[in-house]
C-alpha cells in the first residue's frame, strides 16, 4: 500500500482491490504480487473470490477500489478487457480457446496476426515465425500440427505461446489442468519452467494442491474475498494449505472401507469401443468402489462413458445382479438402477438455463410419480443442497448458470447420488470442486457405496483414485494394465504402471 | 484480449448489472432487486395496461368497447392456437416452421370433409386433429429418427403440406353449407366471453399444468435445456421430442377446426400468414411470467398484446400492413430483450 516506486521485477501489481455485489463484499482488500518469471498459484473454495478476482483483471468486472500495474504502468480504474489485452494481461481459460481444426501456427497467428507477402497470407513465414515462438518458450511442438491432434499439455503450451506472441507480460492460467493426470501436469511443469526464461509472471489457479507443490514459486489463498495468505511454496505442505484454504484443519478421514462381501453384483464382460484395444472385462462387487484411471488415451475414461450410456459400446455386455444392463439407451439405463456423472460437465452434465432445482430433478420430478408437488420439490431441493455443501444452499429457484463451476459440479453429483442407484457411474466427479466439498463428495460417494452400490469410479488423479477406491484398474493403452488393491495400492505405483509401457500378450 | 478469451469470462459472469448502485446497503439492494424481479415479470402486462390505456383514451368510443374486446378475443383465437402449437417444441429445443403449413392443411381438411363430403361435424373435427397429429409425428420422426435438423426438416414437410392443402382446395376457396351447430360454436359467446377465447383459455390451463406440474413437463424442459444432459440423466429424450411435435400437430388441427368455426371456410391463403405472429407471441412470451423461458401465459398475453396494439393503430388509421411491422418488430425486441434479460440474470453474486 506504500510504496510508491515498483521494483523493475514486478510483473503484475495488485494493490488493496475491491469489489462489492449488491451489498457482498466479494474482494475485500486483496494485494497481491507476482514477479517476472514467477508462477504464482491463487488458491480458495469455490466462491472464495478467484474467478471474481480474475475477471476484474480481465476487465469483465469494474472494481470500486485498488490499483493494478503490469510492468509498472497502472492499469486505468474499471478497466475494460480491451485495456488488459494492450496492457499485457492476458488469460488462458480450462477450453484454451484454440481452434482444434488449425495448425498450430494459425493458431498463434490468430493472435498477433499472419505473416504476408504480396497481400497474400505467407504460410511458410507464419509457421517459421511460431516455430521460433516456440522454440523461445521451449516447446517442440510442431508448427505445423493440428492442434485437434496434439496432448493436452501441448495445447496448453500453444494456448500460452500464443498469449506469449500477442505481447502478454501476465498471463492467468485459470484451471488449465483440471482434467490432466499427473504425470502430464509435470511435463506443463517443464514447459512453464522453461517460458520463464521470457520474464513472463503466471497466475495459477488450480484447486489440486500436488500440483501447486510442483509447479508453483509462491501461493496466494483466498478466503472470503480476502488474501488469507501469501507464502512461499517451500514453506508449506499439503496440510497446511488445505488449513488456509478452509479456515481450519480438515481431518483427511481415512476413508472407512468396510471388507466386501466378494459376490460379483456388477459383472463387466468383453466391453469394446473407442478408445479400448482389447476386450475389457472385470467385476464390481456390491459396496465396492473400483476405480478406473490412467493416461489420457489410456481408455480409463472411456469404460466409465460406456458404462454411463454416454458412448456406445462395439461389443461386450455388463450385467447388474445377474440383469443385462442396456448399454446403449441412456433412458433405460437409469432406469435400470443406474446414474452417471459426466466428465464434461457443461457439455453433458447441466442445463445451464433452468433452475437448481430443475437440475436437481432432471429426468424426474421429486419422488417420482407424474405430478410435481411443488413445495415437497422445493423442500427436497434445499436438503440437497445442505447436504452437498452447494452455495448458496437456500435458493433453489436460482439459474444453474449463476453458480460457480464447483458448486454446479455438486448439484450434477447431487443429482445422480440422490437417486440411490445400485450402479453409480463416476467420470471425474470433483472437477473443479474446492478442497472442503471434495472431502464431503468422497464421503457422500462412500456411503452410497455403503448402501450396496455398486461404483466405477474414473479419474485422472492418481492421489484421487488411490485414496477413494477399493481396487484400481490402471489402463494402459485401451487395455487393462494392471488390478491394484489392499497395500499395492498407493499414488506413486499408479503413475508407475500408468506409464508402464504394455507389453502385448503373447 | 480474444474474443474467446472474452465470451469465456463472461459466460459465467456474475456481476448485478452494470450502473446497480454497488454502495448501496444489503437492504436496498434487495428491496431493488425484487422491483426488479416485478418489473421484468410483469413488463409485458404493464405494457399491455398502457397499449390499451393510450388508445382508449385516444379514442375511447372505438377502442374501448365490449365489441371491441370480443372481437378481438375472438379473432385471435386462431393465432394463440398456434403460437401455444409453436411454443411446444420451442421448449423442447426444436423449431417447428411448419405449423403454419399445419393449419393450412387442417382447415381445408376440415373443410372438405364437412362441405364437400357432408361428414358430421363430430368426426370431421375428430379427424382434423388426427391428421394434425400425424402431421406432427412425421416432423418428429423427420427430426428424431433421420436426425434432420428440425429447422430444415419443418421447412421442407411445411412446403410439401402447402402443396397437400392446395391439391385439397384446388387453389379454390372451399364455401357452402355448414351445420349452423358448428358455427355456432365459433361464433357465440358464453356470457359474454366469445367461445374461440374460452377454448384458448381452457388449452393454456391444460398446456400450463402439463408443462409445469408434470413429469412430461419436466423433461419436456429438460430436454430444451441441454439435450445431451437430460439424455444421460435418463431422459427419453427422443419420445419427448416426438412428443413436443405431435403435440404441435394436435393444436394446429383444434386451431384449423376453429378457423372453418369461424370462417365457415377454408382459404387457400389461410396458414403461413400464422408462422410468424405465433413466433412472435411464443418469444415476447418468453420475455414475462417466467422470465428467459417460453411459458404459456406469457405467450398468450403477448399474442393479445400485440393484437390490441395493431387493433388500435389500425382504428387510428395506420394501414393494413402495419401489422407486419409490429409482429416483425415484436420477434426481433422480444430476442433482444431475452438475450439482455438471460445476461442479467445470469450475472447475479456468485459467493
Amino acid at each position: 500500500m506504500g510504496r510508491t516506486l515498483s521494483d523493475p521485477n514486478t510483473a503484475l501489481s495488485i494493490t488493496s482491490l475491491t469489489k462489492e455485489f449488491v451489498g457482498q463484499r466479494a474482494l475485500d482488500d486483496v494485494s497481491l504480487e507476482v514477479s517476472r518469471g514467477e508462477v504464482h498459484a491463487l488458491l480458495g473454495e469455490n466462491g472464495a473470490g478467484k474467478s471474481t478476482l480474475i475477471k476484474v483483471l480481465a476487465g469483465v468486472h469494474q472494481a470500486e477500489h485498488g490499483k493494478i500495474e503490469v510492468n509498472g504502468r497502472a492499469l486505468p480504474p474499471r478497466h475494460r478487457p480491451a485495456d488488459a489485452a494492450a496492457f499485457g494481461l492476458h488469460f488462458v481459460h480450462q477450453d484454451l480457446g484454440l481452434v482444434e481444426t488449425l495448425s498450430v501456427a494459425e493458431n498463434i497467428a490468430l493472435g498477433r496476426g499472419y505473416a504476408h507477402r504480396f497481400g497474400a497470407i505467407d504460410f511458410r513465414a507464419t509457421e517459421r515465425r511460431a516455430g521460433e515462438l516456440l522454440d523461445a518458450m521451449g516447446s517442440d511442438v510442431a508448427p505445423a500440427a493440428l492442434v485437434g491432434e496434439l496432448s493436452r499439455p501441448e495445447k496448453v503450451m500453444v494456448a500460452i505461446v500464443r498469449a506469449f506472441a500477442a505481447d502478454a507480460r501476465v498471463i492467468v492460467l485459470d484451471e488449465v489442468t483440471a482434467s490432466l493426470p499427473a504425470p502430464e501436469v509435470k511435463r506443463l511443469s517443464h514447459l512453464l519452467m522453461s517460458s520463464r526464461r521470457a520474464g513472463i509472471g503466471f497466475i495459477f489457479v488450480t484447486h489440486r494442491l500436488a500440483e501447486v507443490l510442483d509447479i508453483a514459486d509462491r501461493v496466494t489463498v483466498l478466503r472470503d474475498g480476502r488474501n488469507v495468505a501469501t507464502l512461499p511454496v517451500a514453506d508449506v505442505d499439503h496440510d497446511r494449505l488445505v488449513e488456509l484454504i478452509v479456515g481450519r484443519a480438515v481431518e483427511q478421514l481415512e476413508p472407512e472401507r468396510e471388507r466386501v462381501d466378494g459376490a460379483a453384483a456388477l459383472r463387466v464382460d468383453g466391453l469394446l469401443g473407442r478408445g479400448l484395444s482389447e476386450p475389457i472385462s472385470f467385476d464390481v462387487a456390491r459396496a465396492e468402489v473400483v476405480g478406473v484411471t490412467g493416461l489420457i488415451g489410456s481408455g480409463a475414461r472411456e469404460v466409465a462413458r460406456m458404462l454411463g450410456g454416454a458412448e456406445r459400446p462395439r461389443a461386450g455386455q455388463a450385467r447388474l445382479e445377474g440383469e443385462l444392463l442396456p448399454l446403449a439407451h441412456p433412458a433405460r439405463l437409469a432406469r435400470a438402477g443406474c446414474a452417471y456423472v459426466p466428465g464434461d460437465r457443461v457439455a453433458e452434465g447441466i442445463a445451464p438455463d433452468l433452475t437448481v432445482r430443475e437440475n436437481l430433478f432432471l429426468a424426474a420430478v421429486a419422488g417420482g410419480g407424474r405430478w410435481r408437488r411443488p413445495r415437497a420439490e422445493r423442500r427436497e431441493a434445499r436438503r440437497l443442497l445442505e447436504q452437498y455443501r452447494v452455495r448458496p444452499d437456500d435458493q433453489p429457484e436460482r439459474l444453474l448458470a449463476s453458480l460457480s463451476g464447483g458448486n454446479q459440479q455438486k448439484v450434477v453429483v447431487a443429482r445422480a447420488l440422490a437417486r440411490c442407484p445400485r450402479l453409480l457411474v463416476l467420470d471425474d466427479p470433483t472437477v473443479g470442486v474446492d478442497v472442503g466439498a471434495r472431502v464431503e463428495l468422497h464421503r457422500l460417494i462412500r456411503r452410497a457405496a455403503g448402501t450396496g452400490a455398486c461404483v466405477v469410479y474414473a479419474s485422472s488423479d492418481f492421489h484421487e483414485v488411490a485414496e477413494q477406491c477399493d481396487r484400481v484398474l490402471v489402463m494402459n493403452g485401451g487395455a487393462i494394465g494392471c488390478v491394484l488393491s489392499g497395500a499395492e495400492l498407493s499414488a506413486e505405483r499408479v503413475a508407475t504402471e500408468s506409464y508402464r509401457i504394455r507389453r502385448r500378450a503373447a | 484480449m480474444s474474443a474467446t478469451e472474452r465470451r469465456a469470462l463472461e459466460r459465467d459472469s456474475d456481476s448485478p448489472p452494470r450502473g446497480a448502485s454497488t454502495l448501496a446497503g444489503a437492504g436496498e439492494g434487495a428491496t431493488r432487486a425484487v422491483a426488479q424481479r416485478f418489473l421484468a415479470r410483469y413488463a409485458l402486462v404493464v405494457a399491455f395496461a398502457a397499449v390499451v390505456a393510450g388508445f382508449s383514451l385516444a379514442d375511447p368510443g372505438v377502442f374501448l368497447t365490449v365489441r371491441n374486446a370480443q372481437t378481438i378475443g375472438a379473432t385471435q383465437a386462431v393465432t394463440a392456437i398456434m403460437a401455444l402449437a409453436a411454443l411446444l417444441p420451442l421448449v423442447a429445443g426444436q423449431f417447428d416452421l411448419s405449423i403454419g403449413s399445419q393449419l393450412a392443411v387442417t382447415q381445408a381438411v376440415c373443410a372438405v370433409l364437412i362441405i364437400q363430403h357432408h361428414v358430421p361435424a363430430g368426426p370431421a373435427a375428430l379427424v382434423t386433429v388426427l391428421v394434425g397429429a400425424v402431421y406432427g409425428l412425421i416432423n418428429g420422426l423427420l427430426v428424431v429418427r433421420v436426425r434432420i435438423n428440425a429447422f430444415i426438416a419443418t421447412l421442407g414437410s411445411g412446403t410439401i403440406g402447402l402443396g397437400v392443402m392446395q391439391w385439397l382446395t384446388q387453389g379454390q376457396e372451399v364455401f357452402g353449407p355448414v351445420p349452423s351447430s358448428f358455427l355456432r360454436l365459433g361464433r357465440n359467446d358464453l356470457a359474454g366471453v366469445p367461445l374461440p377465447f374460452v377454448y384458448v383459455l381452457v388449452i393454456a390451463v391444460v398446456l400450463w399444468v402439463g408443462l409445469e406440474y408434470t413429469r412430461s413437463g419436466r423433461t419436456a424442459f429438460a430436454t430444451g435445456g441441454n439435450a445431451r444432459a437430460a439424455l444421460l440423466a435418463g431422459v427419453n429424450v427422443e419420445r419427448t421430442t416426438l412428443g413436443a411435435f405431435v403435440g404441435a400437430g394436435c393444436l394446429s388441427g383444434v386451431a384449423g377446426v376453429l378457423s372453418v368455426m369461424i370462417l365457415g371456410a377454408a382459404h387457400p391463403d389461410v396458414g403461413t400468414g400464422f408462422l410468424l405472429p405465433a413466433f412472435a407471441g411464443a418469444f415476447l412470451g418468453a420475455t414475462s411470467i417466467r422470465p428467459g423461458r417460453f411459458n404459456v401465459w406469457g405467450t398468450v398475453i403477448a399474442i393479445y398484446f400485440l393484437a390490441a396494439g395493431i387493433t388500435g393503430l389500425q382504428q387510428q388509421g395506420a394501414a393494413f400492413y402495419v401489422q407486419q411491422y409490429f409482429d416483425g418488430g415484436a420477434l426481433l425486441f422480444a430476442v433482444a430483450l431475452s438475450q439482455a434479460a438471460a445476461t442479467r440474470r445470469r450475472r447475479r453474486v456468485e459467493a
